[in-house]
């Protein structure tokens, strides 16, 4: 069951996320014909999917039903703490910036992608961790250690592995 | 099984470039293990794109070594950091940091490998005796008694799983869901692809277990900054103390059998079966030895358990197909891509490779205390690196190691979308393992399901057959407990 306590938005966010998951896997499957021939008693490709994506569905429906009524009985939708921006924010970037470094790859190639992304990221965990970022001789050193990463992360893989990186 | 053994020790033994590939990979294993932040099921996920150049005995010996080796070290950020490396070690710390405030940092690190390598042997030992048994009695099933097992094997995954059982089983059905994206096995017909071409071929388990157990990792340690982590440096002087040893004989014995049964049980898991070793050594000597404050027998009694977990957790995965925890899910996951399907048909068609996977874990606790004894003082300064090299190299390795697996960028994208799924859903409380037990099991369970659709021609056959009934109710009375049991504890109070 879902859990008791004080509702959270996130709780909500959770359900309703699922409900539309299980929709919208729902929705691919019924409209695609190729997916309806079922030869008794073979279910077809279409049934183990559905039974799950149904299953998931009323999960989500049931975690809504749960929170909305313990949220109308304590008459209160607390925010999550755990979802607080300050927490979130370096995260996100990190996604974001991964997102980025992918869509690069292959244009830039690796090394000048790498090393980008090794510089900026050594960069901001310093200054997070030590509030170091600003003289010359610690970007020389985010520059060196990147180099290093980089470079053993392509002879591994290169070398020692034999997958080609771009 | 005598002449197999042999014959798999002189595949591997005899092989210096596996002897050396599992040296390296028990010593990488080590240090990943003990870095804080960084928990054996990463270690394997982000190293585990390394094995599919190999063959398959020599990537068996790499990812044992991983494996094997992540558990231990473990135990050294406990006792040197206060900081668990592994879940299994968390119980470790609460003597073994006393300890090493004491000046004892080496002594606890002695008993630590000592209890290690009697609940690794006794864990191997366990796996040799009980999983030929088990394979033998695995293979009376059909397709419904399979299907059941997975069905009871999922819903045991899910209520063994940290937080909400509820939300566990929902993290399954996504698993599940994800299992059966792409072509039909029967009718060959694509499903769930979106108009994804890369999708037909359904989702790799690679990116998803390196974005769910690696990047979504980092994300949630890059939540708070990561200096150098403070603890004790000073291993004072390492010397065996061989008396000691001893009187921990009967403390490392229990809890290594704890270890074993605890393992066995699909997704138990170490944290479980080290806190029950450590509450049973405490109960035992209650009023004789104070715990808590730097006892041996704790770093025993939790040790032992941790790694004798391993060679339990291998029973259910070799014999019935179901893993034991999340790192033998990831385990199978990488058997499955190599071509091997472990269940009760690997002790029959693959003999061999069964006798390679004894082997391989005998190499990874040999190798383990060869790097305890020679390494030590190295393993406990690398503690000290700082923690924007380990992430930034960390997220780089996810990276090129989900690119590696098929040279696609969009093994990248899954990676990274799986990373960000899981860092959210650890921030909700839903446990990431059962959406990769979900993956694996999920084309499984849906090939034994319509299966026995087909050959017993109705739904009936579940029921009808003892076995099949059987393991369906344990799986109802799995997924009842959670709602009955409070409720039920209610009333008797």
């Amino acid at each position: 069951m879902p859990r008791n306590g004080t509702p959270l938005r996130s709780e909500l966010a959770l359900g309703i996320i699922l409900v539309m998951v299980a929709a919208v896997g729902v929705y691919s499957i019924v409209l695609d014909p190729l997916l309806r021939d079922d030869v008794a008693p073979d279910p077809g490709p279409a049934f183990f999917p559905l039974v799950l994506l149904a299953l998931l569905g009323c999960g989500g429906l049931l975690q809504l039903i749960t929170v909305t009524w313990r949220a109308a009985s304590a008459r209160r939708l607390l925010p999550d703490p755990e979802f607080q921006p300050r927490l979130m924010l370096v995260p996100s970037l990190l996604i974001g910036s991964l997102l980025t470094y992918a869509w690069a790859l292959p244009r830039a190639g690796y090394f000048a992608s790498t090393l980008a992304f090794g510089i900026v990221w050594l960069a901001i965990s310093d200054r997070r961790a030590a509030g170091q970022t600003r003289s010359i001789h610690r970007w020389l050193l985010y520059g060196l250690e990147g180099l290093v990463i980089a470079l053993a992360l392509f002879v591994i893989f290169r070398y020692a592995i034999r997958i080609p990186l771009p | 099984m005598i002449d197999g053994l042999a014959a798999a020790a002189d595949a591997v033994l005899m092989n210096p470039h596996a002897l050396l590939i599992g040296l390296l990979a028990c010593g990488l294993g080590i240090v990943l293990g003990a870095l804080p932040g960084i928990s054996s099921t990463m270690s394997l996920a982000v190293l585990l794109p390394f094995s599919f150049v190999m063959d398959v005995e020599i990537a068996m010996v790499f990812l044992m070594g991983v494996f094997y080796g992540s558990v231990y070290g473990g135990s050294i950020s406990a006792i040197l950091l206060n900081i668990p490396g592994t879940p299994g070690s968390m119980v470790t710390q609460l003597d073994g940091y006393p300890l090493a405030r004491q000046r004892r940092a080496g002594d606890a690190l002695t008993y630590a490998l000592f209890a290690s390598t009697v609940g690794g042997v006794l864990g191997l030992v366990a796996l040799m005796m009980f999983a030929p048994l088990l394979a033998k009695a695995a293979l009376l099933f059909q397709s419904p008694e399979s299907t059941a097992l997975m069905v009871l094997g999922l819903t045991m995954l899910a209520y063994a799983s940290p937080g909400s059982t509820y939300l566990a089983v929902l993290g399954g059905i996504i698993g599940l869901l994800l299992g059966a994206v792409g072509l039909d096995t029967v009718t060959n017909q694509s499903r769930l692809d979106f108009g994804i071409p890369q999708l037909q071929a359904g989702v790799n388990l690679i990116p998803v277990v390196i974005g769910l157990f690696g990047l979504a990792e980092v994300a949630r340690n890059l939540e708070s900054p990561q200096g150098s982590v403070q603890g004790v440096r000073d291993l004072g002087r390492v010397t065996v103390k061989w008396r000691g040893l001893w009187d921990m004989r009967f403390t490392a014995l229990r809890s290594s059998i704890w270890g074993i049964v605890v393992g066995i049980i699909p997704a138990a898991g170490s944290a479980i079966a080290v806190s029950i070793a450590y509450a049973q050594e405490k109960r035992l000597f209650q009023g004789k030895e104070k715990f808590g404050e730097g006892n041996p027998r704790g770093v025993v009694a939790a040790e032992g358990a941790n790694n004798s977990c391993v060679g339990g957790a291998l029973v259910p995965m070799m014999t019935v197909g179901i893993p034991g925890d999340s790192m033998t899910a990831v385990l199978m996951g990488a058997l499955l891509i190599h071509g091997l399907r472990p269940g009760p048909a690997l002790f029959e068609k693959n003999a061999d490779f069964v006798a390679i996977v004894y082997i391989t874990l005998a190499m990874a606790i040999v190798f383990t205390v060869i790097w305890a004894a020679l390494a030590l003082r190295l393993f406990a300064k690398l503690l000290g690196a700082p923690q924007r090299l380990l992430m930034v190299a960390i997220t780089l390795l996810c990276v090129v190691g989900s690119y590696s697996v098929q040279n696609s960028y969009f093994d990248v994208l899954v990676m990274i979308a799986a990373g960000a799924v899981g860092y959210l859903m650890n921030k909700v409380g839903m446990a990431t393992a059962p959406v990769i037990f979900g993956l694996v099991l999920g084309p499984l369970l849906e090939e034994n399901l319509r299966r026995s659709l087909i050959v017993y021609g109705s739904w009936s056959v579940f029921f009808e057959r003892p076995i099949s009934l059987a393991l369906l109710l344990l799986a109802g009375a799995n997924l009842a407990f959670p709602m009955v049991g409070p409720w039920l504890r209610r009333r008797s109070a």
